[in-house]
C-alpha cells in the first residue's frame, strides 16, 4: 500500500490513539502454512437483512452484508486507522475543505465494468438525491453544494429549484477526484467510509430505484448469488477481485432470522462456521471450555447504555438529584447479569471508537455521596430509618424484552430506592418509546441508549445532547439537555481536524456530561465471536462485523472435524438427512 | 347446590383432588408470601449469583435456586400466585360470561330477523358479524392502541384486554352448541308446549351448554395464565418486577439449558393450577348433569 | 337457499371492510411515527421530515384513505402499476412495504402460502391428536386411557408453544437427527419434512381442545335416546360411535377449527420464528412494531378474509352436518 498524505498530526495521532485499542492476533492464524482457496463459510444472525441497497441499508444485518458486498473509497483498518481502498491515496487541503481522492486502476465491478471517477460522483449523488430514502443524508451536509441539491435552492421567484448534480463533487479525469466541503468537517472522513456512498455498478443507475437492493453489485470482495428473503444470502468469490488471490473463499452463507438457541445446535452440528448471537449460557461454556477459549474473542462495544434524565422537567431539572441518582446506581450490578457482555463504562463514547479511555474518572457509584446529594437537592433521607427521600414516584420509561427493559430497570430501581427515590418501570414498545421519549415534557427518565453510527466521539453528543438536536417533538436528545459550554466545544471539536487537540476538545465534554448528569453511565454491550479450530485467519475488531475478506478453511480439517463427531455417534446411522 | 348433585360431587374422587389442589393454590397464593422469609423483589448479589454468572441452584438459603436477576425464586413463586391465578380465573370468567351470554342468544335467535326497508338482519346477524370483525381485527394493532391510549397497565387492564378480546372465540363454540341443543328434542317439545323463552333458555339450554363451557374455562385459565406474558412481550403486561408465573416461564427461557428450575417451577405451578382446575370442572360438571338426575 | 347465501357473502365484505377501516384509522392514530421506524431509532430529525414527506405521512388521514381504498382496487389504465397484482382487468394494490421496499401483493404471495400449508397441518395435527385422544377417552370413561389422554392433552396446554418447541427440537433434530432443526426446504419433499416439527408444536398446544371437546360432547350423546337405540337395534358399539355420536359433536369441532384456521393464518408468530417457517407470522408481528402500514394493512385484509371466510364455510357445514338444522 502506498503512504498516504494525510495530515501529518492527523496520521501520527490516529496510530497513537489505535495502538492504545490495541488488537490481539487473528483466531487461528498460521504463518507456517500457506492459506487455502475454497469451501463456503456459514454464518448465521438473529436479526433480518431488510436491503441491500447502500442507499438505505442501515440496520445491523444490513450492514454486516453489505460489507462484504461493496468497498468504499476509504475505510476502517483492523487498528480504526482510515486507509484509502478503492482509493490508492488521499489528500486533505491545508484549510481541511477539499479531500482529493487517486482511485486505484484496474478495478472491477461484480458485473465487469471498471470503477471510475464517473462512477463515485454517481453514486454519492444517487444516494443523497432528495427523491431518495436515505435514512442519513444529513451526515454528508458539509458537502459544497449539499442544500441546493438535496433540498433546492429558492431562486428570485420564489420557486425551488434543485440542482441537477452536487458541485461539491468533481471528476478530475478518469481515475481522480476531489470534494469540497463548505466547511471544515472532521467527521467527513468517517462518514466516507459507509457504504451510502460505496461505489456501485452502472445498472443502479442515477436515481434510487426499488428493485435494485435485490441484485445489488458493487465492487467488495463476494458478489450476490441469491437471496431468499427472510431465509439465506448467498455469497460468490468475486473473481475480479481487486486483491490478486482473495478472497479464499469460494462462498458464503448466511442464514437469517435464526434464534440463538438453534444457532448454537447448528454451530455444533457442524453447520455454522461461526457463532455471534450467544445466549449467557452459551457463551459461559465456551468462555469456560478450554477447547474452545482459544476460538474466540470480543469485539469491543459500539454502544452506551445508561439513564437519561429530562434536565428540562421536574423533578431531575434539579441537578443535585441527578448526581445523586447516578451516585447511587452500581453499574457493576447492573452488568452482573450480562456476564462479560455487558462491561462498565465510565465515558459516553464506547471502546470501539478511537479515543475511548478506560480510565476516565467518570460519574462515581458512590452510595454515601448519593446521600450527600440527595440532601442537597432538598430531599434529605435517613436510609435507617427509611424516612425522607424524594417525594412521589418517578416513571422510568424503558422497552420490553431488552436488557434495559428487563434486567437495568428493576435492578436501578432496588438501587435508588436506597437513597430515597421510588421509581416505578413503565415498559413501551419502540415506536412508543421514541415518541414518547421524543417529546418535550413526556419523560421523567428512562432507559438511555446509543450506537455507534461511525466510528467518531461526535455521534455520541451531537445527535443527543446538544441544545441544536432539541426539538419540542421526535428529539433524539431525550434529556432536552442544553448547556452552552457544551456546545460550543461540540461545534469546535466538529471542525479541529488536529487530533489531539479534538480529543483533548472530547474529553472536555464527557467531563461536562459527568458533572451536570444528563445521563448516568452506564455500561457497553459487546459480542463475542467465535469460530470452529478449521477457520483461520479470523480477525475480530470494532470496525467490521464479520469480516471474511481475508479468512480461509482448512477444508480437510473441517472435514474430520465434522467426521469425528458424527461417524462416533451411533444415531449418524439412523439420521437420513445426514451432512450437506 | 342441589343435596344429590353435592353428594355425587363428594363421591366423585377426581372432583375432590380437584377441589383439592385448586384451594392449597389459593391458600398458598395467600399465605406462601408471608411464609417465605425472602423479598421477591430484591437480587441477593451476594449468594443467588454463581461466580461465572449464572443464577444460583436450589439450596437452604434459596429453596427452588434463584432467578435470572438473582431474585428468590420461591419468593416471586408464592408472589406470582396471587397474581397469575387472579389473572387466570377472573380473565376466564369474563371471557365466559359474555362469550355465553352472546352465544346463546345468537344461537336461540338463529333464523330469526327483522326487516328493515330492503335489509333482513337478525340478532345472530348482528352479534355474530361483530364476533366476526373483532376476531379477523389483529390482536398486536388492538394492544398497542389500548396500550397508547392507557397511562399505564394494572391487573385490571390486563383483565379486560384478556377477557375481552377472547370472549369472540367462546361466543362461537356456544352458539354452534345451541344450536345443535335447539333441536334436540325436548326443547322442539317444550317450545312446541308454549314455554316462555326465556325459560327454556335457563331450564335447558344453560345447563346443556354448561359442559363446554366448563371445558372453555378450565382451558382457557392456563391460556389466560400464559397470555399475560405475552401481553408483557407487546409492552402491555405488568410491568417488572411484579412476578407471574408466566412472566417468570419467559424469563427463563434465555438461560433454562444452565438452570432448568427456572422454568420446572413455574412450569409446575401452571400445569398443576389447569389440572386442578380441570378435575374440579369435570366433577362439577358430572354432579350438575341435568340427564343424570 | 341460495338468498341466504347471497346474504351471508354480503355481510362477509361488509365484515372485512369494517376491519380493513377500523385497522386503518387506529394505525393512523397511534402516536409513534412510521417515519422515525422507517430511518432507524438514530436517525437525525431531519432525515426523519424527509421521509415522512416522500411517504406522504404529513397528509390529513382522510386523504390517506381515500388514495389507499382508491388504489386497493383499481381498474388498469394509466399510471404506475409496478406494485399491483392483476385479476383479469381487476388491479389490487396493497402499495409498496416501507421497510422491506417490495410491492405488497408480492410479499403477501410469497408468504401466503406457506402460511396455509402450516395452518392445515397444524390442524391436521391436532385433529389427530385431539379426536383420537378424545374418542378414546370417551369410551373408556373413567379407566387409566381416559385420564392419560386428557391429562396429556393438559400438559401439551399448560406448555408455551416456545417450550414446546425447543422440547421437539432438543429431541428430534438435535439429539435423534430425524427431523431438521429449522428451515423450509427448496422442493415440496423437503417442505414436508421440515413442516413435521413446527406442525407437531402447535398440535399439541391445540390438541386439548379438541380432546375435551369431542370427549364431553360424546359422553352426552352416547347417552341421548338415539344413540341408546342404536345400540338397542344392535349396531356395533364403533359403528354408534363413529355413525351418530361422532357425527353429533362435529359442530363444536368444526366451529374450533374454523376458529383455529383463522388465527393460524394470522399467523402463528412464536413457531414460525422458532423453526424459521417464513410465513406471515414474523411478517405481521415485525411490521406492527416497524410500523410498515402497507404490510399492516395487506395482513389484516388477508387473515381477516381468511376468518371470515373460515367462518362462512363452519356456518355452512353446520347445514351439511345436521339435517335438522337445514329445515329452517
Amino acid at each position: 500500500m502506498r503512504l498516504h498524505s494525510l495530515p501529518r498530526a492527523l496520521a501520527l495521532a490516529v496510530l497513537a490513539l489505535a495502538s492504545c485499542g490495541g488488537r490481539s492476533s487473528p483466531i487461528g492464524e498460521r504463518r507456517d502454512i500457506p492459506p487455502q482457496r475454497g469451501g463456503t463459510f456459514r454464518v448465521a444472525s438473529f436479526t433480518d437483512v431488510r436491503n441491500l441497497d447502500p442507499a438505505i441499508a442501515f440496520d445491523e444485518a444490513s450492514k454486516a452484508v453489505s460489507e462484504l458486498i461493496f468497498h468504499r473509497l476509504v475505510e476502517y483498518d483492523h487498528h480504526s486507522r482510515i486507509v484509502p481502498v478503492l482509493a490508492e491515496s488521499f489528500d486533505v487541503s491545508s484549510d481541511g475543505k477539499r479531500y482529493t481522492f487517486k482511485l486505484r486502476e484496474g478495478v472491477r465491478f461484480h458485473d465487469g465494468d471498471e470503477l471510475t471517477a464517473d462512477d463515485v460522483k454517481r453514486s454519492i449523488e444517487r444516494t443523497l438525491d432528495a427523491s431518495s430514502p436515505c435514512p442519513a443524508p444529513t451526515f454528508y451536509s458539509s458537502i459544497a453544494g449539499f442544500d441546493a441539491f438535496h433540498n433546492g435552492a429558492k431562486d428570485a421567484q420564489g420557486k425551488v429549484i434543485v440542482a441537477p448534480h452536487l458541485d461539491g463533487v468533481v471528476v478530475d479525469g478518469r481515475y481522480a477526484l476531489h470534494i469540497d466541503l463548505s466547511r471544515r468537517d472532521a467527521t467527513f472522513l468517517p462518514v466516507m467510509t459507509l457504504d451510502f456512498v460505496a461505489p456501485i455498478c452502472k445498472s443502479a443507475g442515477f436515481k434510487y430505484a426499488r428493485e435494485w437492493g435485490n441484485h445489488a453489485c458493487g465492487t467488495g470482495p463476494f458478489r450476490l448469488d441469491y437471496w431468499q428473503s427472510s431465509r439465506e444470502i448467498s455469497l460468490v468469490r468475486h473473481e475480479g477481485y481487486f486483491r490478486p488471490g482473495l478472497p479464499y473463499l469460494d462462498r458464503v452463507q448466511w442464514f437469517l432470522l435464526m434464534p440463538a438457541l438453534t444457532q448454537r445446535f447448528k454451530f455444533e452440528e457442524g453447520d455454522l462456521d461461526h457463532l455471534r448471537d450467544l445466549r449467557v449460557p452459551d457463551l459461559i461454556h465456551y468462555r469456560n471450555d478450554p477447547r474452545w477459549k482459544p476460538l474466540g474473542q470480543w469485539e469491543p462495544a459500539k454502544t452506551t447504555t445508561g439513564v437519561f434524565f429530562n434536565t428540562q422537567m421536574a423533578p431531575f431539572d434539579n441537578v443535585e438529584l441527578r448526581r445523586a441518582f447516578a451516585a447511587a446506581v452500581n453499574w457493576q450490578e447492573v452488568a452482573s447479569t450480562k456476564p462479560e457482555q455487558a462491561q462498565t463504562t465510565p465515558e459516553m463514547v464506547p471502546p470501539a471508537i478511537a479515543g475511548h479511555d478506560p480510565s476516565f474518572p467518570g460519574q462515581k457509584y458512590d452510595p454515601e455521596a448519593a446521600l450527600e446529594h440527595m440532601r442537597r437537592a432538598g430531599f434529605p433521607y435517613d436510609p435507617v430509618t427509611r424516612k425522607g427521600g424524594l417525594p412521589g414516584t418517578v416513571r422510568w420509561l424503558g422497552i420490553p424484552q431488552s436488557f434495559a427493559g428487563e434486567s437495568m430497570a428493576p435492578i436501578v430501581q432496588q438501587q435508588v430506592a436506597r437513597i430515597g427515590i421510588k421509581m416505578e418501570i413503565n415498559l413501551v414498545s419502540w415506536p412508543s418509546f421514541l415518541a414518547m421519549t421524543g417529546k418535550r415534557n413526556a419523560a421523567q427518565l428512562g432507559y438511555g441508549g446509543w450506537a455507534m453510527d461511525f466510528p467518531d466521539p461526535s455521534d455520541f453528543f451531537e445527535p443527543i445532547l446538544s441544545t441544536e438536536a432539541i426539538q419540542d417533538e421526535e428529539t433524539q436528545n431525550a434529556a432536552f439537555f442544553s448547556n452552552p459550554e457544551l456546545d460550543r466545544t461540540l461545534k469546535e471539536a466538529h471542525s479541529e481536524l488536529d487530533a489531539p487537540r479534538r480529543a483533548a476538545l472530547y474529553r472536555r465534554c464527557e467531563e461536562i456530561v459527568r458533572d451536570q448528569a444528563p445521563w448516568a453511565i452506564g455500561v457497553g454491550y459487546r459480542y463475542y465471536e467465535i469460530v470452529h479450530p478449521y477457520v483461520h485467519n479470523y480477525v475480530v475488531d470494532g470496525a467490521h462485523t464479520i469480516d471474511l475478506r481475508e479468512v480461509w478453511l482448512d477444508l480437510a480439517e473441517r472435514k474430520q472435524a465434522l467426521g469425528a463427531r458424527f461417524h462416533g455417534d451411533r444415531l449418524a446411522l439412523i439420521r437420513p438427512w445426514g451432512k450437506r | 347446590m342441589d343435596p344429590r348433585a353435592l353428594s355425587r360431587f363428594k363421591k366423585n374422587k377426581g372432583a375432590m383432588l380437584g377441589a383439592g389442589i385448586v384451594s392449597f393454590l389459593v391458600l398458598f397464593a395467600i399465605f406462601a408470601p408471608l411464609v417465605v422469609g425472602q423479598d421477591p423483589f430484591e437480587s441477593d448479589f451476594a449468594h443467588g449469583r454463581l461466580p461465572v454468572g449464572l443464577p444460583a441452584p436450589p439450596s437452604l438459603r434459596h429453596p427452588l435456586g434463584t432467578d435470572v436477576l438473582y431474585r428468590d425464586q420461591l419468593a416471586r413463586l408464592a408472589h406470582g400466585a396471587r397474581l397469575s391465578l387472579e389473572i387466570g380465573f377472573a380473565a376466564s370468567a369474563i371471557s365466559l360470561s359474555v362469550g355465553a351470554a352472546a352465544g346463546i342468544v345468537a344461537g336461540f335467535s338463529r333464523g330469526r330477523s327483522w326487516t328493515l326497508g330492503p335489509l333482513h338482519f337478525g340478532p345472530d346477524d348482528l352479534i355474530m358479524r361483530f364476533v366476526d370483525i373483532g376476531l379477523s381485527f389483529p390482536f398486536l394493532l388492538l394492544v398497542m392502541a389500548i396500550g397508547a391510549a392507557l397511562d399505564r397497565t394494572t391487573e385490571v387492564t390486563i383483565l379486560l384486554v384478556l377477557g375481552l378480546t377472547s370472549w369472540l372465540g367462546t361466543a362461537r363454540i356456544v352458539r354452534a352448541k345451541t344450536i345443535q341443543i335447539r333441536d334436540l328434542d325436548f326443547v322442539v317439545a317444550s317450545r312446541a308446549l308454549g314455554q316462555r323463552t326465556w325459560v327454556i333458555l335457563l331450564r335447558h339450554v344453560l345447563p346443556n351448554v354448561g359442559g363446554i363451557l366448563i371445558i372453555l374455562g378450565t382451558i382457557s385459565i392456563a391460556q389466560m395464565i400464559l397470555a399475560e406474558s405475552v401481553l408483557s412481550y407487546l409492552s402491555l403486561g405488568l410491568p417488572p418486577p411484579a412476578p407471574t408465573w408466566g412472566r417468570m416461564l419467559f424469563d427463563g427461557q434465555e438461560v433454562y439449558t444452565a438452570a432448568p428450575w427456572l422454568l420446572i417451577a413455574p412450569g409446575a405451578a401452571i400445569l398443576l393450577a389447569v389440572l386442578g382446575f380441570n378435575l374440579l370442572g369435570e366433577g362439577l360438571r358430572d354432579a350438575l348433569d341435568p340427564k343424570d338426575s | 337457499m341460495l338468498r341466504a347465501f347471497a346474504r351471508r357473502l354480503l355481510w362477509s365484505f361488509f365484515t372485512i371492510w369494517a376491519v380493513v377501516t377500523l385497522a386503518f384509522v387506529i394505525n393512523q392514530k397511534l402516536p409513534s411515527d412510521p417515519a422515525r421506524a422507517i430511518a432507524g431509532p438514530q436517525a437525525r430529525p431531519a432525515d426523519v421530515d424527509r421521509i415522512r414527506k416522500q411517504l406522504g405521512l404529513d397528509r390529513p388521514l382522510a386523504t390517506q384513505y381515500r388514495i389507499f381504498m382508491g388504489r386497493l382496487v383499481h381498474l388498469r389504465g394509466e399510471g404506475d402499476h409496478a406494485s399491483c397484482a392483476s385479476l383479469g382487468p381487476l388491479h389490487v394494490d396493497l402499495g409498496v412495504s416501507y421497510q422491506i421496499r417490495k410491492p405488497v401483493v408480492v410479499v403477501l404471495g410469497e408468504r401466503l402460502p406457506r402460511t396455509f400449508f402450516l395452518a392445515i397441518a397444524a390442524i391436521f395435527v391436532q385433529v389427530v391428536i385431539g379426536v383420537g385422544a378424545g374418542v378414546a377417552a370417551a369410551v373408556r370413561r373413567n379407566t387409566l386411557l381416559d385420564y392419560g389422554a386428557v391429562g396429556l392433552t393438559l400438559v401439551g396446554i399448560s406448555a408455551p408453544t416456545f417450550l414446546t418447541g425447543i422440547f421437539l427440537q432438543y429431541v428430534f433434530a438435535y439429539q435423534l437427527g430425524w427431523l431438521p432443526l429449522d428451515g423450509f426446504g427448496l422442493s415440496f419433499g423437503e417442505h414436508v419434512v421440515c413442516i413435521v416439527l413446527p406442525a407437531l408444536t402447535l398440535g399439541i398446544a391445540g390438541a386439548a381442545y379438541y380432546t375435551r371437546l369431542v370427549r364431553d360432547d360424546m359422553i352426552d350423546l352416547l347417552k341421548q335416546d338415539f344413540v341408546r337405540t342404536a345400540r338397542a337395534k344392535g349396531v356395533a358399539p364403533f359403528g354408534v360411535v363413529v355413525k351418530h355420536a361422532l357425527r353429533n359433536a362435529l359442530m363444536p369441532i368444526v366451529t374450533v377449527i374454523g376458529l383455529d384456521f383463522g388465527t393460524l393464518v394470522g399467523g402463528a408468530i412464536v413457531t414460525e420464528k422458532l423453526f424459521r417457517w417464513p410465513g406471515l407470522g414474523q411478517l405481521s408481528v415485525d411490521a406492527v412494531f416497524d410500523r410498515d402500514a402497507p404490510i399492516i394493512m395487506g395482513t389484516v385484509i388477508v387473515s381477516s378474509t381468511a376468518i371470515v371466510l373460515a367462518n362462512l364455510l363452519v356456518d355452512l357445514s353446520y347445514t351439511l352436518l345436521d339435517p335438522r338444522v337445514r329445515s329452517r
